[in-house]
């Protein structure tokens, strides 16, 4: 390696940069690996001077009528960076709703692809129907509560609004709800 | 003017961290150490997820159907232990790099197939860059003298790589990778004066991701918008000015100091340990500085003479107990409690790593306003 080729290196790098940020971005996500850090993009602020945010609460009630309240670090043994990302599975979904256009023009690349299909095709409702996610959350929740037999499991989610006057407490609206039978 | 483009481009890429250069070899322990500490075990927990959950990115893993099975992620674990073992032993430095940096890769790129992205591309482009680079050699060597000092460059290739352009190529991609993270934010409304994005998305972290910690609480209540924009502005001229600062070594290592500061607030406030960004800094920090006698010493000399009784079967051996301990027993250096992470944002060994990066930053960044500046490294 010459001098020559080192130069070439810095400039290999800062056009694969360029590349990631303008073509692979903008024609599919962000792609892995890249030149990235977090962005905290946004201020999260709305028209009415409100920080606004989306939550939710996972509730999960038990055979004999009760049921409790679970925290995402309870539920999920993934680090905490992926818990929003696992609950996003089970936001209210419109049951009508498929990605039939999608999944047939993907379908001839399956095979080389498959994850590029299921990731492209797959909806929260195939995800919320799955047995394999009731076996998942049967399995977390049963670890939690060993005796209990748990019945449903709800995920409700509300719009947060905190006024920058007192953000320790946040107003709530209520936007929907998914439940998951886990009997 | 071409010419004087090419010859201050040659300047920078070969000569300006030639400094830092001649301390590879102590990060390279330095790295391994942390990287034993606070990266392994590592992925393990993926496995316990189904394949319903599976949403690759745009990866190796498109190729995939769902996750792979424990015993991959057991295995990886181990390639990745025993390469930083290597890394710590200096026993085939420069395919332990490589090798650890293409396990990373492999796990990262499964676990970030949940559809989240942890941007830690850093520590998998310190080893990948710095195989390159002069940090294989033995730790305290006779190389470093007027006949063959930091920066003497003969145009041959052991020259070369002992001129420091791999260090001034990480700090070029962690610049660029700063550089993403404040342009989404000068587009987004982080520029508003009337509106604090810094103090929005604390709000967010405490009540939605629940890391609720004893100083966001207290600046949620204390939120003044002058000291929140002011964090705001500080943050953007941080991550951009990076871009300016590669371009001299003093300036970098600012810059670096300066973000340890901020990593350490954002810890405090926010529970996010950033580990793997000042792991990155730290790889600037001339190592030959704290080469002067004394324990760290002592230890360099101890490990150089490790290194010549090391072979591929020492390591394995060294390797499997260690390997053993962390995957299938627990870390014994790793320790969180929930008062810990409520008083001071993370788990211990993050939380100290941080503090100890946060402590030599400010004495630093302290020595440079007293215009005290530590003596010249010790060749």
């Amino acid at each position: 390696m010459n001098k020559f080729q080192v130069r070439l290196i810095f400039l290999g790098c800062l056009v694969l940069f360029m590349v990631q940020e303008t073509v692979i971005r903008t024609l599919f996500d962000e792609p892995y690996p890249a030149l990235r850090m977090p962005p905290f993009s946004g201020t999260g602020m709305n028209e009415s001077g409100f920080y606004q945010a989306s939550g939710y609460e996972i509730i999960v009630a038990f055979e004999d009528d009760t049921s409790v309240a679970i925290s995402q670090h309870e539920l999920f043994d993934a680090p905490d960076s992926h818990h929003w990302v696992l609950v996003r599975n089970f936001t209210p979904v419109d049951t009508t709703r498929r990605h039939t256009t999608a999944a047939s023009r993907l379908e001839p690349i399956r095979f080389i692809a498959p994850g590029l299909v299921m990731s492209r095709t797959r909806t929260n409702y195939e995800v919320q129907r799955h047995p394999d996610t009731r076996e998942f959350l049967l399995n977390r929740i049963g670890r939690i509560y060993p005796d209990r037999v748990p019945y449903y499991m709800d995920v409700n989610w509300y719009t947060e609004r905190y006024h920058p006057g007192s953000l320790l407490e946040a107003e709530r609206e209520y936007t929907g709800s998914t439940r998951i039978q886990l009997q | 003017m071409g010419n004087r483009i090419t010859e201050y481009m040659d300047k920078w890429i070969f000569r300006e961290y030639t400094v830092p250069a001649a301390g590879l070899p102590i990060f390279r322990v330095v790295y391994g150490l942390i990287a034993l500490i606070v990266f392994f075990p590592r992925h393990l927990w993926i496995s316990h997820h189904p394949d319903v959950f599976f949403f690759p990115r745009v990866s190796m893993t498109i190729f995939f159907s769902g996750f792979p099975d424990m015993w991959f992620f057991v295995l990886l674990n181990f390639i990745m232990i025993g390469s930083a073992l290597a890394l710590i032993l200096g026993y085939r430095v420069f395919w332990a790099s490589l090798l650890l940096a293409a396990a990373l890769l492999t796990g990262n790129s499964f676990a970030y197939s949940f559809g989240k992205i942890n941007h830690d591309i850093f520590i998998i482009l310190i080893p990948l860059v710095l195989a390159f680079s002069n940090w294989g050699d033995r730790l305290k060597t006779g190389n470093w003298n007027k006949q063959n000092s930091p920066g003497k460059d003969t145009g041959r290739w052991h020259d070369l790589k002992q001129t420091g352009w791999p260090l001034a190529l990480l700090a070029m991609l962690v610049s660029l990778g700063m550089l993403t993270a404040a342009i989404p934010k000068i587009t987004s409304g982080w520029l508003d004066p009337s509106v604090s994005a810094l103090m929005g998305h604390l709000a967010r972290n405490y009540h939605i991701t629940e890391r609720s910690t004893f100083l966001a609480e207290f600046f949620l209540v204390h939120n003044n918008l002058a000291f929140f924009k002011l964090l705001d502005y500080s943050t953007l001229v941080l991550e951009a000015g990076f871009m300016i600062a590669m371009f001299r070594w003093r300036w970098f290592l600012t810059f670096c100091a300066a973000a340890c500061l901020f990593h350490f607030g954002v810890l405090l406030m926010m529970g996010i340990t950033f580990v793997n960004n000042v792991i990155a800094y730290a790889a600037f920090v001339p190592w030959l500085y704290f080469l002067k006698g004394g324990t760290m010493e002592k230890a360099v000399i101890y490990l150089d003479r490790m290194r010549e009784k090391v072979n591929l079967i020492r390591l394995l051996l060294i390797t499997l107990p260690v390997w053993a301990i962390l995957v299938f027993v627990s870390h014994p250096l790793q320790f969180s409690h929930p008062w810990i992470s409520y008083y001071l944002g993370g788990a211990l060994h993050s939380v100290v790593i941080l503090t100890v990066s946060a402590g030599i930053s400010l004495v630093y960044l302290l020595s440079l306003i007293t215009r005290k500046r530590p003596a010249a490294p010790p060749y």
